[in-house]
């Protein structure tokens, strides 16, 4: 998968919690959460979303990766 | 029979327009399911049904406003759905000799109705049914002119909520409807309860480092917030001191027996729900959290259940994601109290004449003096807090 299709995954994923994020610009490296107002139940159900999307089980650990675009890029790069 | 009524989704709801059916006549229901969609200022409810047995009949058609109460369809029970409806489950054709339809709204065949060619013609063009339109010719035959009443019908039904507006005009209306209905219950709060305040601050160490120790050994689907810690810990005080679970209605204060937690959740559009996570005093803090992970959700899509938006006892703000640090709730009558929950925030903490850095959580209350005073809201905000540290 490349990175842009990747990127516009992950961003569906986060729209089904958040679908503002289709009309604004998302800096991959600042922290998501701040950039579409997202709590922290909504931060679970988005991860959670990424999780069933790419098939893929986030453990706890990893979760902080998530708090940016590039780091759940990262992360998912090297398990798809 | 069974009436299917229009329910109050809370003190302020006067009347809400029914936007889906998800059944029809014939249908089976169990308790519980889903079968309509009501929009309300609270945005649109799913409304289940408290009832199993066949729906016979639809007396509301999609679209329509109606007050609390109105009955929205009739419910053959079980033990009448053999003699009532005895044929209409087995099949999603239209009986052969079609009751009156005008309100029938499954799918059907338009091949068994008698109508004109014209009738057919322009029903077909507008992609009409047959089934939905009464027919006031010879034998109930469908005329050229019932089906163009049905059309005009039709249009006005679709034009009130929002034919002709573009999706940002209907956002903008919803949103000033939501407002009207909060700025209607919070100044009846404001205006008949008559609050009092308590504040006291809980040290999250132990709490924090208990949901650290369990989510280390989980994924993220299993992980618990502290929200959750504050849902249960709220719950169980509540069952230690009723006098904050209940209502106050007619004069006098009602306890309720369970403890039902509503979760203010403020919408990306503006405004905020706060549907309840019911029976909470029954459930593991496991449980709660993953109740509470879908229920966010379905709020922000605006697809909360009837259930879930009527019958809260108590209600918890916790606006610590905005960095918010003290939050004094309005209470939501009819309930008698809510508890605020700020940011957890490192503070300079004395215990044990020992002076320590330690994550400290603000927690509030608001309580309904006329059901409690403030000593014993003092004892359920130190409940809350002895609960948070003994509750894993």
């Amino acid at each position: 998968m490349d990175k842009q299709t990747m990127r516009s995954k992950i961003i569906n994923s986060f729209a089904e919690i958040a679908p503002e994020i289709e009309e604004i610009q998302i800096d991959d490296r600042t922290d998501i959460r701040e950039q579409l107002d997202l709590d922290s139940v909504d931060m679970m159900n988005c991860i959670i979303k990424i999780e069933e999307d790419f098939s893929i089980e986030i453990e706890n650990q990893d979760y902080p990766l998530f708090m940016t675009l590039e780091g759940a890029m990262s992360f998912i790069a090297e398990r798809v | 029979m069974i009436e299917f009524k229009m329910p109050s989704l809370g003190a302020d709801m006067e009347n809400g327009t029914l936007v889906a059916w998800h059944v029809k006549p014939g249908d089976s229901v169990t308790r519980g399911d889903i079968i309509a969609e009501v929009e309300t200022q609270k945005g649109v409810i799913e409304i289940e049904v408290w009832e199993t047995g066949v729906v016979h009949e639809m007396l509301v058609p999609e679209g329509k406003e109606v007050p609390v109460g109105e009955v929205l369809a009739l419910i053959a029970g079980l033990n009448e759905e053999e003699a009532k409806v005895p044929h209409v489950v087995q099949t999603s054709a239209p009986p052969k000799q079609p009751t009156p339809p005008v309100l029938e709204l499954g799918p059907s065949h338009s091949k068994g109705f008698r109508a004109s060619p014209m009738a057919r013609k322009i029903a077909k063009q507008h992609g009409l049914e047959l089934s939905k339109i009464t027919g006031s010719g010879p034998h109930g035959a469908i005329t050229r002119a019932d089906v163009e009443q049905y059309i005009g019908q039709k249009t006005q039904l679709e034009t009130t909520p929002g034919e002709g507006k573009t999706k940002a005009e209907e956002k903008k209306e919803r949103t000033a409807k939501m407002r009207a209905a909060i700025a209607t219950t919070m100044s009846q709060s404001k205006r008949e309860i008559p609050h009092y305040y308590l504040q006291t601050e809980i040290n999250m160490d132990a709490p924090l480092e208990t949901l650290d120790r369990l989510n280390s050994g989980r994924s993220v689907k299993e992980r618990l917030l502290p929200a959750a810690l504050y849902i249960k810990a709220v719950a169980k005080a509540c069952m230690q001191v009723p006098e904050m679970n209940g209502f106050w209605v007619d004069g006098g204060f009602h306890p309720s027996s369970t403890v039902n937690v509503g979760m203010g959740i403020s919408l990306r559009q503006g405004g905020l729900v706060a549907p309840a996570i019911h029976s909470v005093e029954q459930k593991s803090v496991e449980e709660v959290m993953q109740e509470l992970l879908p229920l966010v959700a379905r709020a922000r899509a605006g697809k909360l259940r009837s259930s879930e938006i009527s019958d809260a006892t108590i209600t918890i703000t916790n606006l610590g994601d905005q960095g918010v640090e003290t939050v004094f709730g309005v209470i939501y009558p009819p309930q008698v109290a809510i508890v605020g929950f700020g940011r957890i925030t490192e503070k300079p903490w004395a215990e044990g004449g020992m002076l320590g850095v330690k994550p400290v959580v603000t927690t509030t209350l608001a309580a309904d003096h006329r059901a409690s005073d403030g000593h014993r809201g003092g004892i359920f905000l130190n409940r809350i807090k002895e609960n948070l540290a003994t509750l894993m």
